[in-house]
């Protein structure tokens, strides 16, 4: 079996993500999206994108599950709703007919020839590789995300209400 | 309540002893291959046991070196913070002036019991003090203390360096949490807001560092500063890593979150006994692996004159730099919540922007000097 | 099978049960964390096709790490939102947040 160590971090990451989905409560479920972002970057290494990896694991973990996790804390768990079945049926039917449609297509991709070696990979020339073709994306990438930061503060806060 | 009675110690010592020499087959039977190379290796050629990866990681830049630093950090602490406010320390354990304090207390809270609250979340409350000591160590494998006694010498090191100190915020949080206290999880959330500002001027303080030297690698920033020590190209760099390293430590001044007067203990006031041990010494394996970071970044790494060794002057510059930010407790009162937040997003960060521009500007120059 | 199929197919299981969170789901949160899920999916996609197709290394990190970015700042306004709409009205529930008046 050569494809043992991707099936077994598709194992892994798909109970990860069906956990955190489907767990009693949200501080679980926030705690196995976290996993589920470490083993998708699990799977960034494998695939041999280092810096990808990386960046994965400083962002998604150390920010955005930070603060879906700092959220849930704050909103606190909601009322437990009786299971309504109809959802879940046709939850089921959406993600089953997403499945079956790609998997159809996929004969495709086994008549692909495997790729030559890919160049050497240094930072500097990712670095390089950015700023000549994405430079003005990134400076709008970095007024989108101060306001969408500034956004969200925005309307997170509480109304601050006169006193006579 | 029931009563200790001697039989439960002394059935207590029985079982655990028993228990400890069953572990220790079972893992001597499970690295036995391993275990019989390493002593042919090492005795047909007694120095190179000192440059497997084994050793490294388990005994010198690792695991033994570090819990040994960590409790000789806490009596020095103790110590000097002491002398520092006119009084003696610890005093009485140990032959001479409180040495054995630490170990006193090491073996105080592993025999104390660890209550856990009533309605606290149990998995996540056993498994939050393990998690902090895990991230709080992990970063040692990246520092180098001279160019072979490196345990990973991986390519984007500072980056790995980073990516898991992005962790601890996350620790933090479901500690607190888990503690079902309002109080702790004030004080978790006061911890989290000063983490988190202070995060992004560590990051842009280091980057000065990479720009010199040209790759993340931290041997390779170490090496490039065999001439010139990069603390003199960055100084407001070098100033605003070491704030944010004792922000992100919780050292006082930026103890907030474990403010003695105000929160008890702050975001681990629940724990007690060896839970509450962990999270003490992975501060301390913390601070080691900070002081570590700063000294390859800044300070040169292993560079100085070649009369000594290169780990003489590594070690050196650790122990000062160390010695340095244990002092601080006990020179500076505590930093308020909104002050210490208002500086670490906007006084800060144009600070380090102001020295990454300086840098990018004067870059050819700096690297003709350094080569 | 192919070494790119593999991943093709680890990135569709992925999206499959992201969509299943976003329909089934009545908890804002957990719809919050099955769209992270699909942004994850897409990101593995791009990774497999660096690997194992005719997209260069620098390319494809170039364009996750702007998906990562954008992905953060949505997940942030999304929880900005989670969290008023919770003080105004007392309970994340999609299907009962059907209307602007309370």
């Amino acid at each position: 079996m050569d494809f043992i160590v991707p099936i077994i971090l598709i194992i892994f990451s798909s109970i990860a993500a069906i956990l955190s989905l489907e767990s009693r409560s949200l501080v679980y479920g926030a705690v196995s999206l976290a996993i589920f972002f470490l083993g998708l970057s699990l799977f960034f290494f494998y695939l041999g994108l280092t810096y990808l990896a990386i960046f994965q694991v400083a962002v998604y973990v150390g920010a955005i599950a930070v603060l879906i996790m700092f959220t849930v804390m704050v909103v606190g768990e909601g009322q437990r709703r009786k299971r309504s079945v109809p959802l879940l049926a046709m939850g089921l039917l959406g993600g089953a007919i997403i499945l079956a449609s790609f998997l159809m297509g996929i004969s495709y991709f086994f008549s692909l020839p495997n790729p030559s070696m890919q160049p050497s990979f240094t930072l500097v020339s990712l670095a390089r590789y950015v700023m000549d073709n994405y430079g003005l994306i990134l400076f709008i990438l970095a007024l989108l995300l101060t306001s969408a930061a500034y956004g969200a503060v925005a309307l997170a806060r509480r109304e601050v209400e006169e006193t006579a | 309540m029931q009563e200790l009675d001697k039989d439960y110690a002394s059935s207590f010592v029985k079982y655990s002893i028993v228990a400890v020499i069953i572990l220790l087959a079972l893992v001597l039977y499970l690295i036995y291959p391993y275990l019989l190379a390493l002593l042919q290796l090492l005795f047909s050629n007694p120095s190179a046991i000192l440059n497997t990866t084994l050793f490294k990681l388990l005994i010198f830049p690792g695991l033994i070196y570090v819990s040994i630093v960590a409790l000789i950090a806490e009596w020095v602490e103790r110590k000097l913070v002491a002398r520092i406010q006119v009084r003696v320390g610890p005093f009485y354990v140990g032959g001479w002036e409180g040495l054995l304090q630490p170990i006193a207390d090491l073996f105080k809270l592993i025999t104390k019991e660890i209550i856990i609250p009533k309605h606290a979340d149990k998995n996540i409350f056993i498994l939050s003090p393990v998690l902090a000591f895990i991230v709080g160590a992990l970063p040692i494998i990246v520092i180098p203390y001279s160019p072979t006694y490196v345990i990973w010498d991986y390519q984007f090191g500072l980056l790995l360096y980073f990516a898991i100190l992005a962790f601890y915020p996350l620790v933090v949080l479901l500690a607190a949490w888990s503690s079902n206290n309002k109080y702790s999880f004030i004080g978790g959330l006061r911890a989290l807001y000063q983490q988190a500002s202070y995060e992004v001027p560590l990051f842009l303080a280091a980057l000065p560092a990479v720009m010199l030297a040209g790759s993340f690698s931290l041997t390779a920033i170490a090496s490039a500063q065999a001439k010139v020590w990069f603390i003199l190209f960055a100084p407001l760099s070098a100033i605003v890593f070491f704030a944010g390293m004792m922000a992100e430590l919780e050292r006082i001044p930026f103890d907030m979150p474990e403010a003695d007067s105000e929160l008890v203990s702050g975001w681990t006031t629940e724990y007690s006994g060896i839970a509450w041990g962990l999270f003490q010494f992975g501060a301390y394996v913390k601070l080691l692996a900070y002081s570590g970071f700063f000294v390859t970044i800044f300070l040169g790494g292993w560079q100085g004159p070649a009369i000594l060794p290169p780990l003489f002057w590594s070690l050196l510059k650790v122990s000062i730099v160390v010695l340095i930010l244990l002092s601080v407790r006990g020179f500076f009162p505590r930093i308020r919540i909104d002050q210490l937040v208002r500086a670490g997003w906007g006084r800060l960060i144009p600070i380090c922007i102001l020295n990454i521009v300086i840098i990018a500007l004067l870059q050819p120059y700096i690297v003709s000097i350094l080569r | 099978m192919n070494e790119l199929s593999v991943y093709i197919i680890a990135s569709v299981i992925f999206l499959a049960i992201g969509v299943y969170g976003i329909i089934a789901k009545r908890n804002a949160i957990r719809i919050l964390f099955a769209i992270e899920i699909v942004i994850n999916a897409a990101n593995l996609n791009i990774a497999a096709f660096a690997r194992y197709g005719s997209l260069a290394l620098s390319q494809a990190q170039a364009i996750a790490i702007f998906v990562i970015g954008i992905a953060a700042a949505e997940a942030a306004v999304g929880l900005a939102i989670i969290i008023q709409a919770f003080r105004l009205r007392g309970k994340i529930n999609v299907d009962e947040m059907n209307e602007m008046k309370e």
